[in-house]
C-alpha cells in the first residue's frame, strides 16, 4: 500500500518519468516561490479529486465519467483559486492564469481516469499525495536551476522585514537571462528529464545485477 | 418511458445532480471569500492613489461613461485649483484586462503609475506590476510622447513611425496585430523591461497614452 504513495515521488514521478503537465512545469518555473505556490495547488486539487472520484466511482455512469471529473476538478480548483485570493492575495497574483490552468493539468485527470476511479479511497489518497508531491519536486527543481542560473537569486516567501529574496553573488550580476525564458525552461526540463532517465537506468542495472548475484548465492547454496 | 429514456434521464440526473452540488459549494464558497477580496482590492487601490498624493488633496472620484479605458478619475489639487488627475485606467494585455492606475499632471504627462489586478505570465508580463517598471513612463505624455514602441523606449528609432495608439480600442484586429506583431517585434533596438512581454507592454502603453489624451481633453475643457 506504501508504494502508491512513493511510486510517484521518483520511479513514477509525473514530471519527469511520465512526462506530464508540462505547461506548468514550463510556465510557472521561472521563481522558486510560483512552484511551491503551484504544488500545494496541485496537491490539494489531487487530493479531492481523487478522493471524490474514488467516492463516486460507483455513483458515475461510465458514458458520463470525464464531465463529472472536469466537474469535480474544477470545483477544487475554483476553492484554490478563491482561497488564494482572498487569503494569498500575493501569492494569487504570481500565479495568475495558471490556478485556474489546473483544470486542465493532465496528472489530474490522468490520475482520476487511470487510478482513482479503479482503486479504493485509501490507495488513491496516497496515489494523490505521492504524485502531488513528485510534481511538487520536480517544479521545484526545475525552478531552483532557472532561477539560480537564469536570474542569481533563490524567491521564496517574504517573512516580515525581509522580501523573501536570496541573491546569489557573482550569478545575480550576469546571469543566464535565456533560462528565464521559455526556451531556458525546455532546456533544463530536457536535461533534468536525462538525469531521471540515467538514474532510472543505473537503478535498473543494479537491481539485475543484485538479482543475478542473489540467484547464483542460491545456485552455489543448493 | 422507454428504456434508452430512462437510461438518459438517469445518466442526465446524476450529472445535474453533480453539478448542482459542487455550484451549491462554490457559492458557499464565494459568500465567504468575496467581502474578502472585495477588500483587499480596494484597500490596495486606496494605498496606491495615496502614494501619488496626499489625501486632502484628492477629491472625489468621477465616473467616466464613455470611455473603454478610462473608467473613473479623481481630481488632484488644492482647493480650487486642479494641479493633476488619478485615472482609473483598463488595458488588455497577453491574460486579458489589467487594471493601471495613473496620476497625471494636467498637460497630460505621466507623473506615477501602477499594475494592478491582471492575468499577465508570471515571469514574463506580470514584471509590469514592479514600480521600476512603469519608471520608463513617468515623464512622458507631455512633451515627449508617450513611448509605444521598443525604439521609442531605446531612443533608436523614429517616434514619429508609430504613433500613440489613441482610440486603439475601435481598431480592426488586423491592425492590432500588425501594430503589435508587426512593428513592435521587427524592433531592432530594446528595452530589457519588455524582452519576452511585448503585449502587456503594449496594452500598459496604450492605456496610458489613452489617459494623456483623456486628461488633455479634461483639462482643455476645464473640468475637474
Amino acid at each position: 500500500m506504501l508504494q502508491e504513495f512513493t511510486k510517484g515521488l521518483i520511479k513514477e514521478n509525473p514530471v519527469l518519468i511520465i512526462v506530464l503537465g508540462l505547461c506548468p512545469a514550463l510556465a510557472v518555473s521561472t521563481q522558486v516561490v510560483n512552484a511551491l505556490g503551484m504544488g500545494a495547488g496541485v496537491i490539494f486539487v489531487l487530493l479531492g479529486s481523487n478522493l471524490f472520484v474514488s467516492l463516486l466511482k460507483d455513483f458515475i455512469p461510465d458514458t458520463i465519467r470525464i464531465p463529472s471529473y472536469i466537474v469535480i476538478i474544477a470545483s477544487f480548483v475554483t476553492i484554490v483559486d478563491l482561497v488564494m485570493q482572498a487569503y494569498a492575495p500575493s501569492l494569487s497574483k504570481s500565479l495568475g492564469v495558471f490556478v485556474q490552468l489546473i483544470v486542465v493539468n493532465c496528472i489530474i485527470l490522468g490520475r482520476a481516469e487511470a487510478f482513482a476511479n479503479k482503486n479504493t479511497v485509501g490507495r488513491s489518497v496516497l496515489d494523490a499525495l505521492g504524485m502531488g508531491i513528485g510534481f511538487t519536486f520536480a517544479l521545484t527543481l526545475i525552478a531552483l536551476t532557472r532561477e539560480v542560473l537564469g536570474a542569481g537569486t533563490i524567491t521564496l516567501f517574504p517573512m516580515g522585514e525581509w522580501d523573501g529574496i536570496v541573491r546569489l553573488p557573482g550569478l545575480s550580476t550576469s546571469p543566464a537571462r535565456v533560462l528565464t525564458l521559455p526556451a531556458g525552461a525546455l532546456l533544463v526540463i530536457g536535461y533534468l528529464k536525462a538525469l531521471a532517465d540515467w538514474i532510472d537506468r543505473r537503478r535498473g542495472e543494479e537491481g539485475a545485477g543484485d538479482e543475478e548475484q542473489t540467484e547464483v548465492a542460491e545456485r552455489s547454496i543448493a | 418511458m422507454t428504456a434508452s429514456s430512462r437510461v438518459v434521464a438517469n445518466t442526465g440526473g446524476r450529472l445535474l445532480l453533480i453539478c448542482a452540488v459542487a455550484a451549491l459549494s462554490l457559492g458557499a464558497l464565494n459568500e465567504v471569500t468575496e467581502p474578502q477580496i472585495e477588500a483587499r482590492r480596494l484597500a490596495e487601490q486606496q494605498q496606491v492613489i495615496a502614494q501619488f498624493a496626499t489625501a486632502d488633496a484628492i477629491g472625489d472620484p468621477v465616473a467616466v461613461e464613455d470611455n473603454l479605458t478610462v473608467n473613473a478619475y479623481y481630481p488632484v489639487g488644492q482647493g480650487a485649483s486642479t494641479d493633476g488627475y488619478i485615472l482609473d485606467l483598463t488595458g488588455i494585455g497577453y491574460g486579458g484586462e489589467m487594471q493601471l492606475f495613473a496620476y497625471y499632471a494636467t498637460s497630460g504627462e505621466i507623473r506615477a503609475a501602477r499594475l494592478l489586478d491582471n492575468l499577465e505570465t508570471p515571469g514574463l508580463g506580470k514584471k509590469a506590476e514592479g514600480p521600476s517598471y512603469m519608471e520608463m513612463f513617468v515623464g512622458t505624455g507631455g512633451d515627449t510622447p508617450v513611448p509605444v514602441t521598443k525604439e521609442m523606449l531605446s531612443g533608436s528609432g523614429d517616434a514619429g513611425t508609430a504613433p500613440p495608439p489613441v482610440g486603439w480600442r475601435a481598431m480592426s484586429r488586423g491592425s492590432i496585430d500588425s501594430w503589435v506583431f508587426g512593428e513592435q517585434t521587427q524592433s531592432a533596438g530594446g528595452a530589457d523591461a519588455v524582452s519576452g512581454a511585448t503585449i502587456t507592454f503594449s496594452g500598459v502603453s496604450a492605456a496610458l497614452a489613452e489617459g494623456t489624451a483623456f486628461v488633455r481633453d479634461l483639462s482643455s475643457k476645464g473640468g475637474n
